[in-house]
């Protein structure tokens, strides 16, 4: 896609979210091979927040999803929302629950990605925060 | 309006991912069949009642969804504990290591409760944390047990221990061996149990470095 985010209308940028989605929970579902590589969908300059934790540049962010590497993965989502920042930058936002094949409980979690797209057009996350919703209070 | 009339305690399970905390709360088998399980916080509930010389009294084991496996647990889940197990695996060094962090995450909420560590898959011939290595519990006043959940060995120890700690009675008993157990998938003879036995008793007497947090 080339980049002019800013002009797209609502359905136009709902679709290249949904789009941006598939390719990167297509990476974290199913088993630990499945998740091999999935820094290329980052920025070189990215970082993570993951359950309060940092991980920052390419290399850590693998390593952290590599540390999942005995469970079978399922993500469900139940609704995100897309807003562009520029031409070439989005902001997208997850609710959804994720299952691992070792726990009866699916848990709900959250997700934020920056996404933003070079001169060729190829889009990385700048930016990602992933929180279980999880509560203090019953 | 309705008065409880067996005394009961909220007793909060931690230690890594994998190191059996599930399979050891499911085994109680009226624990199992009561449970509910709380989604916004994240726990299984499970209530295990124990018949002792000073009447019931009754734990409900908070056991997580898995969540440990991905970050630090919510204060939520802390809070109100009354007693603590803190579990590793004797086959996974690493899970041994990160005992402090797990005391230090309760004991930063749960202000001097009674605690005890649990080094569970003793049944497991590979033991790669042995008896002597094991100290963490003497520097902060834990009481320890060996623990093979598929086998039951000392399955009631850690609920007797926090039950005469609670109670505030050291002499109190459970009445029947502890019942409405799933039955046993694998088996720990009499040698292996005599040799865990001394193993853990010499450990004892081992002295503790100064500076050493384990």
């Amino acid at each position: 896609m080339a980049a002019n985010l800013a002009s797209l209308n609502h359905e136009q940028l709902q679709g290249f979210g949904q789009e941006f989605l598939k390719t990167y929970y297509t990476f974290l579902d199913g088993p630990a091979a499945s998740r091999a590589g999935i820094s290329q969908l980052y920025n070189d300059n990215c970082q993570m927040s993951y359950e309060g934790n940092k991980f920052v540049g390419k290399p850590a962010i693998e390593a952290k999803f590599a540390s999942f590497s005995n469970m079978n993965m399922m993500h469900d989502l139940s609704s995100f929302d897309v807003q562009a920042v520029s031409d070439t930058a989005v902001l997208i936002t997850v609710l959804g629950q994720f299952k691992t094949d070792d726990q009866e409980h699916a848990l709900g979690f959250t997700q934020t990605f920056f996404v933003m797209g070079d001169p060729e057009g190829r889009f990385t996350i700048l930016n990602d925060i992933f929180r279980l919703t999880l509560f203090n209070n019953a | 309006m309705e008065t409880p009339t067996v005394p009961t305690f909220k007793l909060i399970i931690v230690g890594d991912g994998g190191v059996g905390k599930t399979t050891f709360v499911k085994r109680h088998m009226t624990g199992e069949f009561e449970k509910k399980y709380n989604a916004t916080v994240g726990a299984e509930v499970h209530p295990m009642k124990f018949n002792t010389t000073r009447g019931e009294i009754q734990f409900n084991v908070w056991d997580t969804a898995g969540q440990e496996r991905f970050g630090r647990l919510r204060d939520g889940y802390y809070i109100q504990g009354q007693c603590a197990i803190i579990m590793f695996d004797v086959t996974s060094r690493i899970t041994y290591r990160n005992v402090p962090d797990w005391y230090r995450d309760l004991a930063r909420v749960c202000v001097n409760i009674p605690m005890v560590l649990c080094g569970n898959k003793v049944d497991v011939k590979d033991r790669k944390v042995p008896a002597k290595l094991i100290k963490f519990h003497r520097k902060h006043n834990l009481q320890y047990y060996d623990l093979s959940a598929k086998s039951n060995y000392n399955y009631e120890k850690p609920f007797l221990w926090l039950s005469r700690q609670l109670v505030g009675d050291p002499q109190l008993n459970f009445m029947a061996s502890c019942s409405g157990l799933l039955p046993p998938t694998v088996f720990i003879d009499k040698d292996q149990m005599a040799r865990l036995e001394k193993e853990l008793e010499q450990a004892q007497h081992i002295s503790l470095p100064d500076d050493d947090h384990f």
